[in-house]
């Protein structure tokens, strides 16, 4: 077989050729570095689509006050948080990215939220990207939207995180931030940055309401109750391992049996075939949000594979998943002592709370219909920038404070004499409680356990088991402690938690008045700390698609992925386009170049529409 | 926080106005940096938390005047009976926040006219889905409101399973806490286990209350989750059936060592894995089973210990059952395990004789080893309703007993045929009983009981539905089954009044069941012993002039006429003040209405 003829074409293409001549080029930057004037953005990273907003201040040229979504390259406010590596080992991010998925050289990332504060690699190409890195790779995308747009480059960021991410998954997102060249004044909870866009549009008073979020990959509840300009998080619970794309599975679940029964799929490579089942799966939930039944269709090397999912079967397969939703409803309602008939609405933010199964759940949940007035996929990331309006004590902003909650229990390790005068150790003594208000300052004392005791070792845990085996370990601080009989040297254990999350240990021995102090740092930190500046500059290192090139380069995977999914005689019609389109952006002919663009995309529509069979 | 310093950290004067401290609270946390200054942030709190509970609790006290105003006096103050306490993390006092664990009925406590809560009215008009459970209702002590045959579910299981659908949740849950309530008077010896019919039909209550939860607002199912939780917990063993499915739909497993467990799901899943690990254990294969068969194989005189089983093993599953599941070790001969625990050198020297005896006992211990292994094998003794073919002459034995029992109820002249043009369903209910005690071996004698009772139970209801004259007629009957009963035992009393179950060992005088049978006969003769209508909760006020005719008839204190009227105090004063209630109102000629109310709801 011929060498694939698209791959032939890819070629760097002069950046000027396709700039667009009302975005700024350097002198900007100048100007905006000349001034002295930081910029902070908000951003919300998802685990399927990330977007970054603006806080305008009244006094700008605008006119009204509010926070505002960028659009990227592309003009959608939306950009997939994927990432993909091209054979020349240039990094795309985005709809291309996402496109070239199912591709046989694809090598993309997507949901790598969900890898977040754990060690995992994703190999892509010949590199190996660890969550953080491939987040930071967004963040740097969104950044680069911002400056094309305004003209500014941003030097600060508000990130959101799901409300239930632990220390780890929050210390790592902002490294990635800071990988990204961004200073990341704030992290906050996803629900509250979207309960902040809720509560901003009308800025009344509220009694309790509860955000329901639902994202991609993770699941988050609070409750906010909002009086005088005070928007207070009274409990938030969630569950960081359920999302949108666990619906996706269900839908593969559902469909694989019917769908492929020659085993078609077995015989193409493993990532190739999920990443085609998860997209057709993707576009089998939009359809069944719109109808009773829908077309599960994947086309492997020219066959086309399909079945037809009804609502009832979705409903069955997913019914573990919807399960999933009450419990942490329960806890937060039972946490902030708050009745679920008395709250005043249900809003409904993540892009998974627009399916019909996830609507019909709430509905029952509550005995009443749920509060859509926030756009799900845009509020978290207005929230986030008005959030950083409020850093930044912007205009039109001065009047309103947030106080939020921590949601998981924090303490320390303690062991214990039993009944029959055994030790038991690797018990959880939790000393701040979860859905306290923060920042929060806490103190418990402990004491020695054995005569003649030299040290006692604090380690520091974070979870709600009562054995610490079932809990994320954040850090240990090892005091040392004058010999004495057991139980004689005290302890004072203090934790200061900030309203950014960052938890500080002190420890005092009251006995010497030795203070220690620990600002917890995990093994990854310390590590990350000392070639985070390494790292950075490799990310920086890497060749980026210039964003001005994006739509081509969307184009261009598009065509890419039908040139791979047909065979025969569209194949060629498809390479034939390819071809021109290629050539004309050799020509650097802005005409030209759009014509070509239009052409080929006429094609792709229409061959994505209707699907020969 | 005190609450004078909570105006002075507000910067306000005393107010009950909650938006003022609201404001008050504002302004102060816009003045403050909190990241900088964490304590004085936590103490901003307390003060608005400790102001806001003051204020509502002004609120409160204000609504309970007004309230007390709005009554007439001459009436009796009764406490009402306590809410089952919450196992949960206790709320703060004055919040009004223990909604979790209160039943929308307890907006009646604190209100002085209320004297009798015997499932209150206000309950009644809002039981919706989301209040459907009411743990508070549950155990409430003399609901009327459950009007249900007690055993008219072998019937719908077996037979007609959508028949669910028209019973209620709440009428479940209380039919479900009257099958685990222990038989009064056992309850030192612990729960008896459920029988055959019964856990039948408390799994399909069961089955009904999880359907329902699953299909239900939020708080419904957190009120379902505690209540079933507390319900199972209290009434273990004999719940023991009950909880895997309970605990497969409220996910009490995942809940299992996280700090914040509720007391009563911790009970319950150490209870669930102990029963796995008997499960278990009691398969030949497992490597501790022939030590788990010679600890509870019931000593004898002289008994040794088995020799074909390692000490080791007898070591490992002493100390694993009293180190994860101390509840198992009830199951342990006490014998055993202390020859067990003896250091073995006791034993040691003793000569030909004591070896001798030791295989002598190992013969014994075999041969129930065998006899162990085979009960195993042999098939529980799950109820089976058998559908074997009758003989002629059985058939006409059963039918023989069901005349009987129809003539012990109703009289000589009411036939099954005629029963059976008159009242179907119930004609049906008898027979289908009766199929069901045949198979249980159950005698006639508590068959024609269980009879007796249902038709009691659809006289009653009747009664409450119609009202008027024949409500007076059926309470004095039931006042004499009372005093039948109380001449049993307090406890039989008690049993009759909350199960609606009479003893078997009541001697009932030939008068009152004369009187019952008039009536029962009467009912039926105009078709109206159907299925008992759904009755709903109701108050009443007792008047103090019939209170202190109660104090006089019964010759107990006003507090404890008050405690019994209100479900408190001991069965024999509760017995004793019902029955004086009904006898002092049926004579008492007051107003027909307020007789009616009181009568409804004894």
């Amino acid at each position: 077989m011929a060498p694939t003829p698209v791959a032939r074409y890819r070629r760097p293409v002069a950046p000027e050729a396709l700039r667009l001549p009302r975005r700024g080029g350097l002198t900007h930057h100048a100007k905006a570095r000349g001034m002295g004037r930081r910029m902070l953005i908000g951003i919300d990273l998802g685990t399927t689509n990330s977007a970054v907003a603006l806080w305008h201040s009244a006094e700008g040229a605008n006119g009204e006050a509010g926070a505002r979504l960028v659009p990227n390259a592309l003009g959608a406010v939306l950009t997939p948080s994927a990432v993909s590596v091209l054979p020349d080992g240039t990094t795309l991010v985005g709809a291309a990215a996402l496109e070239r998925m199912s591709l046989k050289d694809g090598a993309t990332a997507t949901s790598f939220k969900r890898l977040m504060g754990t060690d995992r690699k994703v190999r892509l190409g010949r590199k190996d990207f660890s969550a953080e890195e491939l987040s930071a790779l967004v963040l740097m995308a969104l950044r680069d939207d911002v400056e094309a747009h305004t003209g500014m480059r941003p030097t600060e960021a508000v990130i959101t995180v799901p409300a239930y991410f632990n220390d780890r998954q929050r210390k790592a997102t902002r490294r990635a931030g800071e990988l990204a060249g961004l200073t990341v004044r704030r992290l906050i909870n996803e629900p509250t940055a979207a309960a902040l866009a809720f509560g901003l549009q009308d800025k009344a008073e509220r009694e309790p309401f509860l955000v329901f979020d639902l994202g991609g990959g993770t699941f988050d509840v609070s409750i906010v109750e909002m009086f005088e300009g005070i928007v207070e998080v009274r409990a938030s619970a969630g569950d960081n391992r359920l999302g949108g794309d666990d619906f996706n599975t269900a839908l593969v679940l559902a469909a694989r049996g019917r769908l492929d029964p020659e085993g078609l799929l077995g015989k193409v490579e493993d990532r190739r075939s999920q990443a085609l089942l998860a997209q057709a799966a993707e576009r089998t939930k939009r359809a069944l949000s719109e109808g009773q039944e829908a077309e599960f269709a994947v086309t492997v090397d020219g066959t086309r594979l399909s079945t037809t999912i009804t609502t009832t079967e979705f409903e069955s397969q997913a019914d573990g998943l919807v399960r999933r939703l009450r419990d942490p409803v329960v806890r937060a309602l039972r946490d902030s002592q708050i009745d679920a008939a008395s709250l005043s609405e249900i809003v409904l933010v993540g892009g998974a709370t627009r399916m019909p199964i996830v609507r019909k759940a709430i509905t029952r949940l509550f005995g009443r219909f749920p509060n859509s007035s926030v756009h799900p996929d845009h509020a978290v990331a207005l929230g986030a920038a008005i959030q950083g309006g409020l850093i930044a004590r912007n205009g039109g902003l001065e009047e309103i404070r947030i106080t939020d909650v921590c949601p998981f229990t924090l303490g320390i390790e303690t062991a214990e004499r039993t009944a029959r005068g055994g030790i038991q150790s690797g018990l959880f003594s939790p000393i701040i409680e979860r859905n306290t208000p923060v920042p929060v300052s806490r103190m418990g004392s402990f004491s020695t356990m054995a005569d003649n005791q030299k040290q006692i070792d604090v380690t520091i845990y974070q979870g709600e088991a009562r054995e610490v085996s079932g809990n994320v370990l954040l850090g240990t601080l090892k005091v040392p402690v004058p010999p004495k009989p057991e139980g004689e040297v005290g302890i004072d254990v203090r934790f200061s938690y900030d309203s950014s999350g960052l938890l500080e240990v002190d420890v005092e021995v009251p006995l010497t008045g030795a203070m220690h102090n620990l600002v917890i740092i995990d093994e990854e930190d310390r590590k990350a700390a000392s070639d985070l500046a390494a790292r950075r500059k490799a990310l920086a290192a890497l060749k980026h698609h210039p964003r001005e090139e994006a739509a081509n380069q969307l184009l261009l995977a598009r065509a890419e992925r039908a040139y791979e999914e047909f065979l025969g005689d569209i194949r060629a019609v498809v390479g034939d386009r390819t071809r021109l389109f290629v050539a004309a952006l050799d020509t650097q002919d802005p005409r030209r170049i759009a014509d070509a663009a239009a052409a080929l995309a006429e094609l792709l529509d229409l061959l994505e529409a209707n699907p020969p069979l | 926080m005190i609450l004078t310093q909570a105006w002075t950290v507000l910067g306000m004067t005393k107010t009950p106005d909650a938006g003022a401290i609201r404001r008050a609270y504002a302004e102060r946390l816009k003045a403050m940096d909190v990241d900088r200054d964490v304590d004085g942030y936590a103490r901003l709190r307390e003060a608005r938390d400790a102001a806001l509970r003051w204020a509502r609790m002004q609120a409160e006290r204000a609504e309970q005047v007004r309230d007390a105003e709005a009554h007439p006096r001459d009436v009796a103050s009764v406490d009402v009976p306590p809410d089952y306490a919450p196992a949960g993390p206790a709320p703060s006092p004055g919040e009004s926040s223990n909604w979790l664990y209160a039943a929308p009925a307890a907006k009646g406590e604190g209100d002085p006219s209320l004297t009798t809560r015997l499932g209150t009215a206000d309950a009644a008009g809002k039981r919706d889905v989301a209040s459907g459970f009411a743990p508070a209702q549950a155990p409430a002590t003399q609901a009327i409101a459950v009007a249900q045959d007690p055993f008219a579910r072998p019937v719908l299981l077996g037979l007609e399973p959508t028949a669910d659908a028209v019973m209620p949740a709440w009428a479940h849950e209380e039919a479900l806490h009257r099958l685990l309530e222990a038989e009064v008077g056992d309850a030192e010896d612990g729960l008896p286990p459920l029988e055959g019919w019964e856990e039948a039909m408390a799994l399909g209550h069961l089955k009904a209350i999880l359907r329902n939860a699953e299909s239900s607002s939020v708080t419904a199912f957190d009120a379902a989750d505690n209540w079933l939780a507390r319900t199972l917990a209290d009434a273990w063993p004999r719940s023991a059936p009950l909880l895997e499915p309970a605990a497969a739909v409220f996910g009490w497993e995942s809940e299992r060592g996280q700090v914040s467990e509720r007391g009563a799901v911790a009970f319950l899943n150490a209870r669930l894995r102990s029963m796995r690990f008997r499960e278990k254990v009691q398969d030949p294969r497992h490597p501790l089973h022939k030590a788990w068969v010679e600890l509870t194989t019931p000593a004898q005189q002289g008994s040794r210990k088995g020799w074909l089983v390692k000490r080791a093993d007898v070591e490992k599953l002493l100390e694993g059952v009293r180190k994860n599941f101390p509840e198992l070790e009830h199951h342990f001969d006490a014998w055993r395990v202390s020859l067990w625990e003896k250091p073995s050198g006791l034993q040691v020297g003793q000569g030909w004789w004591s070896n001798t005896r030791l295989i002598i006992f190992a013969i014994i211990l075999l041969v129930q080893v065998l006899r162990f292994a085979f009960d195993d094998r042999t098939p529980s003794s799950a109820p089976e309703l058998a559908r074997t073919e009758l003989s002629a002459a059985q058939t006409a034995q059963e039918q023989q007993i069901v005349a009987r029992t129809i003539s012990r109820v109703f009289g000589s002249e009411i036939s099954f045929e005629g029963l059976q043009s008159l009242q179907p369903d119930l004609a049906a209910l008898l027979a289908a009983n009766r199929t069901i005690a045949r198979s249980q071996g159950e005698s006639e004698e508590a068959y024609a009981a269980k009879v007796h009772d249902l038709v009691r139970e659809r006289m009653y209801a009747t009664a409450l539905g119609d009202k008027g004259q024949l409500l007076a007629e059926v309470q004095a009957v039931r006042a004499g089954l009372l005093r039948a009963a109380q001449k049993r035992s307090p406890a039989a009393c008690m049993a009759f009044l909350r199960t609606r179950r009479m003893d078997t060992n009541v001697i009932v005088p030939a008068a009152v069941l004369e009187a019952e049978r008039k009536i029962a006969v009467r009912l039926l003769d105009v078709r109206k012993l159907g299925p008992p209508a759904r009755i709903a909760p109701g108050s009443a006020s007792v008047p103090g002039l019939l209170i202190e005719q109660v104090m006089d008839r019964t010759g107990l204190p006003g507090d404890r006429v008050r405690r019994a009227i209100g479900g408190k105090g001991s069965d024999a004063d509760q017995c004793a003040v019902t029955i004086a209630l009904i006898d002092a109102t049926l004579s008492w000629k007051g107003p027909p209405k307020d007789r009616e109310a009181i009568l409804s709801v004894l």
